[in-house]
C-alpha cells in the first residue's frame, strides 16, 4: 500500500506561515531523547505484578477468600488501585509524549521558529530573523547519540538576545548548515524568495533529507499547492472515506473544527489576489 | 460499601475523563494535518477505555460472586 508520508502533504505548518514561505528544517526531538523514559515505564507497567509476587501469603489468602466479605472489599479496593495506577500511568506517558512531539524546530527562508512545549499548559513559541543568528554549533555526546546521529544544536545571537538550544535532534550538522547558509544568504542581501540553500542537501523534513536535484516536497510550499492543500483538508467531505484510516481522519476533522488554518479563507485570498 | 466503591471507581474514570479532555483539546489545536497525534491519542483512548472496561466487569464479577 502506498502510504502518504506527512512531508507528501501539502499543508501549512504553522498558524502564520505566509503562503509563499518554504520550509526548510522540521525537526523534532529524536525517539532516542524518549527512550530512557520508555524503558522506566515499561518497568513501573510491571511494577505492581513484581509487588503482588513478593508480598506475604496473608494477602493473598484474604483476597482469594472468596466466601468473606471482607475480602471482597479486599479485592474491590486493589481493583481500583489498578485502575488508578494504570490510568495515571498511561496519562503521563500521554503527557510526556506529547511534550516530546510537540517540541519542533522550524527553519523557514525567513525565520527559525522554536516550539518548545512543557507539560500541558505551557507552550513557547520563539522566533529568530537570520540577520541575528552568530553562530551555530552543535554537539553529539553519549554512545546512542553517536550510533544513531542525534545531536544537541545550538543557535547563538548576538548581543542580549536569547540562544535558542535544541536537544536531541536527527542530523545535527545538516541542520546546522542550512542555517548557516541561509544566515549567511541573508546578510549578503538575497531575497527571501530566493533564499535556497547551496548545499548537496537543501532540507530535511521529519528526518527526510531532500537533496539538491529532488523534487521539493508539498510542504516546504503549500502556497504554491494551495488547491491540492484545500483538496487534501476537504477529500474527506468531497467522496466517502474508503480505508479505516480515511474514515478515522473523515471523523477526526468533523469533530475538530478549529484546524490551524480556514482553507476557506486562504482559498478566497488567493482568488482576490489573481 | 458496595456503593461507595462503585463511586470511588467512578471519581476515577471521571479524572482521568477531564484529563483526556485536556488532551483532546491540546491534539485538536496543535497537530498537523498527516502527522500521529491523533492516532497516538486514539489508541491511548482505546486502550484506556478497554482498560476502565475490564476493571469494571471485574468490580462486578467480584460482587456477583460474593
Amino acid at each position: 500500500m502506498n502510504k502518504t508520508r506527512f512531508h507528501q502533504i501539502a499543508q501549512p505548518l504553522f498558524v502564520n506561515q505566509r503562503d509563499d514561505e518554504r520550509i526548510f528544517v522540521l525537526s523534532r526531538r529524536h525517539t532516542i531523547g524518549f527512550i530512557w523514559f520508555i524503558i522506566t515505564f515499561s518497568f513501573l507497567l510491571v511494577f505492581p505484578f513484581i509487588v503482588f509476587l513478593l508480598s506475604n501469603d496473608t494477602l493473598s489468602q484474604t483476597i482469594s477468600n472468596i466466601g468473606s466479605q471482607d475480602s471482597v472489599y479486599y479485592r474491590d479496593a486493589l481493583i481500583i488501585s489498578a485502575t488508578g495506577y494504570y490510568l495515571i500511568f498511561s496519562t503521563i506517558l500521554l503527557s510526556a509524549w506529547v511534550n516530546h512531539y510537540y517540541s519542533i524546530l522550524i527553519v523557514t527562508d525567513e525565520r527559525i521558529i522554536e516550539i518548545i512545549q512543557k507539560g500541558l499548559f505551557a507552550r513557547h513559541v520563539n522566533e529568530m530573523t537570520f540577520e541575528q543568528i552568530e553562530d551555530v554549533s552543535c554537539k553529539t555526546q553519549g554512545i546512542l547519540n553517536t550510533v544513531f546521529g542525534v545531536g544537541d544544536l545550538e543557535i547563538q545571537t548576538a548581543g542580549s538576545l536569547r540562544n535558542f538550544s535544541v536537544n536531541e535532534i536527527s542530523y545535527p550538522e545538516l541542520v546546522a548548515e542550512v542555517i548557516l547558509e541561509l544566515s549567511h544568504q541573508a546578510k549578503t542581501g538575497v531575497a527571501i524568495q530566493k533564499r535556497v540553500p547551496d548545499l548537496p542537501v537543501v532540507a530535511i523534513i521529519d528526518k527526510i533529507l531532500i537533496y539538491k536535484n529532488q523534487d521539493m516536497p508539498k510542504i516546504m510550499n503549500f502556497g504554491q499547492n494551495l488547491d491540492e492543500a484545500v483538496k487534501d483538508s476537504r477529500s474527506h467531505l468531497s467522496r466517502k472515506p474508503r480505508s479505516l484510516r480515511e474514515r478515522f481522519d473523515c471523523w477526526w476533522w468533523n469533530t475538530c473544527n478549529n484546524s490551524l488554518v480556514d482553507f476557506e479563507v486562504e482559498e478566497k485570498r488567493k482568488n482576490e489576489r489573481m | 460499601m458496595t456503593v461507595l466503591m462503585f463511586f470511588i471507581f467512578g471519581i476515577v474514570v471521571l479524572a482521568f475523563s477531564l484529563f483526556s479532555l485536556v488532551v483532546f483539546y491540546h491534539i485538536s489545536r496543535f497537530s498537523y494535518i498527516g502527522d500521529i497525534s491523533k492516532r497516538v491519542f486514539f489508541v491511548f483512548m482505546v486502550s484506556d477505555g478497554l482498560l476502565i472496561g475490564i476493571f469494571f466487569i471485574l468490580m462486578i464479577i467480584n460482587h456477583l460472586l460474593s
